[in-house]
């Protein structure tokens, strides 16, 4: 299972130089074609005034996007369903710097700790190999809460990394999630990071509810 | 697998270029607080403003805005249901947050006098640290309630379970119903979760997920969580019995010989080498072989190296993972780097292992040699020390039960040990072969067949 994930890793980490190789290949200039040779040494005709295009209104950058979007985080909603569908729009326009730039926010935990909530929920959403690679970097690290001393500042690790768990669970090929867990099972030490991988392992297997549900059921459960 | 890779690389670029829908709220004036909200909450607060940076309604960088925000998220935050749970008591009325805030503060400074906290209540004055400046909105949102649970003089104190019942500070509350800070605070975190009507999806979800992860760290009676069952395996080998609660299960087992180990998610059977999984929450039907692909029993199969003995257990807030070779060496898997950590020979011939001491409550890692010593293995030092006594001779395991010990006899008599001494377990006068305490799931349900 371990060789099989390294496999993967290389194939992904191989496909990705080679698209951007590739895209890089394409849009450099290449030999210019003959008549655009001619006409550089051929005397200039009086230019004609060229017309001038409209300015393409902009939209905003993913990153105004998203520090927008992570200022609403900390706002209440009128429609949550709406910001639900705002995440998920912002997530199918990301590009792969796009992707790489969340990395680095989830990953620095100097930032904002609803931009880093933020920037998980996106690459979950986002949900390609790029973002599980992301996200299995991210519970890979070690700024877990460990220790006998507890702080919120441990604890917002430590949530934000089960948050990348249920992610990865989400992947849309489960032999690749259930890789990816076995892979993070190893590397982390955290014992409710590690529970987290155990049950979102046996439900990708068919053996238990997601961990999702079974909170909700936890935090549900009727007073008898 | 690489034409599906490829698509979803090829997808990716397709979408690449692929415009957002515009976001509604892209004015100057979102996520401002009026002037008039900004002067209620200050007033209603006693809130030293200037200590947070000044006055400032609209840029969450400051940290005044920050509080002011929590405050209005806790002022009109709300909540579909009023009804009660297991973590809704109604410590603080679903309504009633912003009014219980106020009666329970004198006033909110900004202050990093005590760095190591987040915040601390002084007689109802609030000081939050930079710590608090740092964290997500909801958990200064959490750390405010909880705070002011403080006001009405509920204490913390030390934590006799749990990940943290080893710290020198009293971090934990004697149960959930005692309503304390950590109550409130998780009662909040619920409310959010399962009855919140206009909370950002994000902030549900970590309010889910911060109730989880603090269900059992900060109380000294669990309030969800894995509660600990026993499970026996009979003489013949041919099942096992789950003891949960009151309730008795009978459970398959695979026809293999070895012994009943515990794992992090159940029991399995171990044979040195390979480890074979008891499912406790049903019966399939099948004595079918099904290796053990949840705990860290896997480890072996990778190298085939046959073992005398392996243990994987929780200390702390840590999981630990422990073998000690055919050649007598200890061994514990070092997490960071992914591989098996150096190799120590021990001063003696193991025996076995055992995660718990007869007389003793609590848990450990244990190592029996062959002549009955007992060694104690401490995994955050790695260091290996003598106790005192020797393992007794009619003893084949021993558990940790109930703030006790169930002990197996080597005649199969599953006893309770006591200060009184051994007394026969009223939940079963069968023989067994081996004994383990298991975690049982509050998500699984146990299925009588």
């Amino acid at each position: 299972m371990k060789n099989i994930h390294y496999i993967f890793i290389i194939l992904t980490i191989a496909s990705l130089l080679f698209v951007r190789y590739d895209l890089a290949r394409r849009t450099e200039p290449g030999p210019q074609p003959a008549a655009v040779k001619a006409a550089a040494v051929m005397p200039a005709a009086p230019a004609a005034p060229a017309a001038v295009p409209a300015p393409v209104p902009k939209g905003p950058s993913f990153t105004e996007k998203f520090k927008q979007e992570s200022a609403a985080v900390a706002e209440l909603q009128s429609d949550p369903e709406a910001a639900q569908e705002r995440l998920r729009q912002l997530a199918r326009g990301m590009t792969q710097k796009d992707v790489e730039s969340l990395y680095e926010i989830i990953s620095d935990d100097r930032n904002d700790g609803d931009q880093r909530a933020l920037a998980v929920e996106l690459l979950s959403l986002k949900n390609d190999t790029a973002s599980l690679i992301a996200l299995q970097n991210f519970v890979a690290s070690e700024k877990t809460a460990t220790g006998k001393a507890w702080d919120r500042k441990k604890e917002l690790e430590t949530v934000l990394r089960a948050q990348a768990v249920e992610s990865i669970a989400a992947y849309p090929q489960k032999e690749i999630a259930l890789s990816t867990l076995s892979f993070l099972q190893r590397r982390v030490n955290e014992s409710f990071l590690n529970d987290r991988i155990g049950r979102a392992t046996a439900h990708l297997m068919g053996r238990a509810p997601s961990p999702e549900q079974q909170d909700d059921e936890a935090l549900r459960k009727l007073i008898e | 697998m690489k034409a599906k890779l490829f698509l979803a690389l090829v997808t990716a670029l397709l979408l690449r270029n692929a415009p957002a829908a515009d976001i509604p709220y892209q004015d100057h004036e979102f996520g401002c607080v009026t002037r008039e909200e900004a002067d209620r909450y200050v007033a209603d607060f006693r809130i030293d403003v200037n200590s947070f940076g000044g006055q400032e309604l609209c840029n969450a960088a400051v940290d005044t805005k920050k509080l002011l925000n929590d405050i209005r998220i806790l002022e009109q935050g709300a909540f579909n249901s009023a009804g009660q749970n297991v973590f809704i008591r109604g410590f603080v009325p679903a309504d009633g947050y912003y009014q219980w805030l106020k009666q329970e503060t004198r006033g909110i400074r900004r202050r990093n006098d005590i760095p190591y906290a987040t915040a601390y209540n002084s007689g109802g004055y609030f000081t939050m640290q930079d710590g608090w400046a740092k964290l997500s909105t909801l958990g200064r949102v959490g750390t405010f309630v909880h705070e002011a649970r403080h006001t009405a003089g509920y204490r913390h104190i030390y934590c006799t379970q749990g990940p943290y019942q080893d710290s020198s500070v009293s971090g934990c509350d004697s149960n959930y119903n005692y309503g304390g800070s950590h109550a409130v605070e998780m009662e909040y975190y619920a409310r959010v979760s399962i009855q919140g009507a206009n909370f950002h999806p994000v902030y549900k979800k970590m309010a889910r997920l911060m109730a989880i992860a603090r269900s059992n760290a900060f109380f000294n009676t669990p309030v969800v969580r894995p509660h600990e069952a026993v499970l026996a395996l009979t003489v013949d080998g041919r099942e096992a019995h789950l003891f949960d609660g009151p309730e008795r299960y009978v459970r398959e087992v695979p026809a293999a010989a070895g012994r009943l180990k515990r794992t992090s998610f159940g029991g399995v059977l171990f044979d040195g080498l390979r480890a074979f999984s008891i499912e406790l929450y049903e019966n399939s039907g099948f004595p079918d072989l099904v290796a053990d692909t949840y705990s860290y029993f896997k480890l072996l199969a990778e190298t085939a190296e046959p073992v005398r003995d392996f243990e994987e257990f929780d200390q702390d807030t840590k999981r630990y993972v422990v073998k000690i070779s055919q050649q007598n060496r200890l061994a514990a898997y070092n997490f960071p780097a992914g591989t098996w950590g150096r190799e120590q020979a021990l001063a003696f011939s193991l025996d076995r292992t055992s995660t718990a001491l007869p007389g003793r409550p609590g848990q450990g890692l244990y190592l029996i040699s062959t002549t009955g010593e007992i060694y104690n293995y401490a995994p955050q030092t790695q260091k290996i020390t003598r106790e005192n006594g020797l393992w007794p001779a009619e003893v084949q395991e021993v558990i940790a039960h109930d703030n006790g010990n169930l002990v197996l006899l080597k005649s199969g008599q599953i006893m309770v040990m006591s200060a009184e001494g051994l007394t026969p377990w009223s939940e079963t006068n069968e023989l067994y072969s081996g004994l383990i305490s298991t975690p049982v799931y509050d998500g699984f349900e146990v299925k009588r067949e």
